[in-house]
């Protein structure tokens, strides 16, 4: 059990406590249970990888208690048993937080998940989180980070500062597991910071949205989310965290059909300061099939400055493509379809995606990704016989 | 509209028939002046009602028979000028895989709204693009237009007659949407005479086709002053598919208020 299921308990408790005496108190229990079989066609690259269908349960129950006077405590945690890989087996707190809110401000403290930033193909400066790098190959699914934030408002702007302690350290795959690299990545981290995960981080955001602009801008001090992976020549990797300073922007330009994206950054505190930026659009069909479905196209390119002795990136010079159909029926069925093309190496992934809700309280999920010509030395040939397949089946409550 | 410009003017070059023709003229110009009274009455029978919340369930019902259902709230701020649309947010509670996802709109009159949807998966909060407001409202029969506030300057009006309508004495207008990207060429809407309410919408698509009939029913009075349907069925004649959308909980005057319609509050609304 990780420290962020215990820090905010007694928060909660405390706040729990103090909700007692207010007034109407509503309680919302919601959630979902999943069944997961992820299926690799192709022979395992290293040994000890499995060959077996990989099947994983999860669970994702949402409790909030809202009392009439502003007090908002929400619990979701997240827990996954995993056929094949250990390390995929854990349980998080993604969400364990009171919140005191008024018109123009809010304070919580717990265990939250902030989301920062316009791009699809890649989320650069969304930073508060550590990435669930064991969910998907997607990095759309994060570890809920301890942290107490205040927010105040003025007409469309806000103004966030956030300070956060409790570090939450990347999972890797374990020896069984796909999709890991040649070396075994070890569970002991190291950190630049003798106070290790409990080495205080700040950040601060500022967001406006006006008129066609959606802009938002972040400085972050702290802990890096991104660890490099250190000691090759030993035959296991350590993951090393380095302190990072790091100011970002990220801006939205929506013009009729047209979704204009931007998102930048500057960072120092892994060998020379680097920049990275996504920028590109999103373009949206006035309706195909009889003006019922709507189609969306997505190309973004993909920079990334960094030098060796910052952790490593596959986006560095690259492009992505992506579609979206959308078919606006009463299952909510939806195909996706995207491709990251790197222009140096030649590596390409691709990804195939379909949804569709079934019944009033099921959903599945389809999804395939194939990976290609990476340049044999290069990181990306990791995953290069590790395409897969998976279904997701989900209860929704 | 030009074809019948164009042959008025061939008439004024006739002299002859040129007193005719300012009498055709004159009489049209009637019929947009009555029908846009008739629609002015309608909207600012609903002035000063500054916010509205209710509750809503939403059946979708194919051309089979078999249904689905959507559980939502609706948050409404009134318009802070006649040159702006309302303010929404429209919070899903059911099916329960899209629980807590929340739209954020700003309508505007003639130009496309800002939107805003927060999708509670990726703890995400995204502007959309809002262009295509003949696009259906989560799979129903409802395009998001149909939905949006139904401000008196999205449209050019036409009165066409008087006519009961189950026992009830309307006002029966034609009107042109003035936005480039609507998906319907004119609507006839039955407005009642005592209370200045929409009682049924014809919509008409681009190409005139009959494609849709809205139906609004069991109108209750809220705070001594304003007006709201309970009901309202749309059928689609070229789909046979129908959504009615069924109103509770109705509430006027909440408090709700400008900051509570930024994007930032659609993360912690579930």
């Amino acid at each position: 059990m990780r420290l962020s299921t215990l820090v905010p308990a007694g928060m909660l408790a405390l706040a729990a406590g103090a909700a007692s005496d207010a007034c109407a108190l509503a309680l919302d229990l919601s959630g979902s249970v999943s069944i997961e079989g992820r299926a690799f066609p192709g022979e395992p690259q290293f040994e000890g990888q499995s060959e077996e269908l990989q099947i994983a349960l999860s669970a994702a129950p949402e409790l909030v208690w809202e009392s009439g006077n502003g007090l908002r405590i929400r619990l979701a945690p997240f827990a996954r048993f995993d056929s094949v890989d250990d390390n995929r087996s854990h349980i998080d707190l993604r969400q364990g937080y009171a919140l005191w809110r008024g018109d123009r401000w809010e304070f919580s403290i717990g265990a939250d998940v902030l989301f920062w930033g316009v791009a699809e193909s890649r989320h650069l400066v969304n930073i508060i989180n550590q990435i669930d790098a064991l969910e998907d190959v997607n990095e759309e699914a994060f570890l809920g980070q301890p942290m107490a934030r205040v927010s105040l408002r003025r007409g469309a702007e806000q103004f966030s500062f956030i300070v956060m302690t409790g570090f939450r350290e990347r999972a890797f795959g374990s020896l069984d597991g796909r999709l890991r690299g040649a070396l075994v990545i070890s569970d002991e981290a190291q950190y630049e910071s003798e106070d290790e995960q409990w080495a205080p981080d700040i950040a601060f955001r500022y967001t406006i949205s006006s008129g066609a602009f959606d802009l938002g801008l972040s400085a972050f001090h702290g802990t890096s989310r991104e660890p490099r992976l250190i000691g090759a020549g030993s035959g296991t990797l350590t993951p090393f965290y380095d302190r990072i300073s790091q100011a970002s922007a990220d801006l939205q330009w929506t013009k009729d059909a047209w979704l204009w994206k931007l998102e930048a950054l500057v960072r120092e505190g892994q060998g020379d300061v680097f920049a990275a930026a996504v920028a590109g659009f999103e373009w949206t069909s006035p309706g195909i099939a009889g003006g019922v479905a709507d189609l969306g196209l997505l190309v973004e390119y993909l920079y990334d400055g960094r030098g060796a002795e910052a952790p490593f990136t596959a986006l560095d010079d690259d492009v992505f493509i992506g579609s979206r159909l959308g078919f606006n029926d009463a299952q909510d069925t939806a195909l996706l379809a995207g491709a990251v093309l790197d222009l140096e190496g030649g590596a390409q992934s691709f990804r195939l995606e379909f949804e569709r809700r079934i019944g009033s309280s099921w959903t599945l999920e389809i999804a395939g990704q194939a990976f290609a010509h990476a340049e044999a030395t290069s990181p990306e040939a990791a995953f290069e016989d590790d395409d897969f397949l998976s279904a997701t089946l989900s209860r929704h409550f | 509209m030009s074809r019948k410009f164009r042959r008025r003017e061939l008439l004024v070059a006739g002299a002859g028939a040129a007193l005719w023709s300012l009498g055709g003229r004159a009489s049209a110009q009637d019929a947009a002046e009555r029908g846009f009274a008739v629609a002015q009455r309608s909207d600012t029978s609903d002035n000063g009602f500054r916010d509205n919340v209710a509750s809503l369930r939403m059946t979708l019902r194919n051309a089979n028979g078999s249904e689905s259902q959507r559980e939502l709230e609706i948050r409404t701020l009134e318009r802070a000028s006649a040159n702006v649309g309302d303010k929404s947010i429209v919070i899903f509670s059911a099916p329960a895989d899209i629980e807590g996802t929340a739209l954020l709109s700003h309508a505007r009159i003639l130009e496309p709204d800002d939107q805003w949807i927060y999708l509670p998966a990726l703890h995400r909060v995204r502007r959309i693009a809002s262009v295509n407001k003949s696009g259906p409202f989560v799979g129903s029969e409802f395009a998001f237009e149909d939905f949006t506030a139904q401000e008196l300057g999205k449209f050019r009006y036409n009165f066409m007659r008087a006519e009961n309508l189950d026992g009830v004495a309307c006002d029966v207008i034609e009107r042109f949407p003035l936005y480039q990207h609507s998906g319907y060429r004119r609507q006839i809407v039955w407005i009642d005479q005592p209370t200045a309410q929409f009682r049924k919408i014809d919509f008409y698509d681009r190409g005139d086709r009959h494609l849709k009939t809205l139906l609004l029913d069991e109108y209750r009075q809220h705070g001594g002053a304003y007006w709201r349907a309970g009901r309202l069925r749309m059928s689609n004649h070229l789909t046979r598919k129908t959504t009615t959308l069924a109103f509770s909980n109705i509430r006027f005057r909440t408090g709700l208020s400008e900051a509570n319609f930024v994007p930032a509050v659609l993360a912690t609304l579930r």
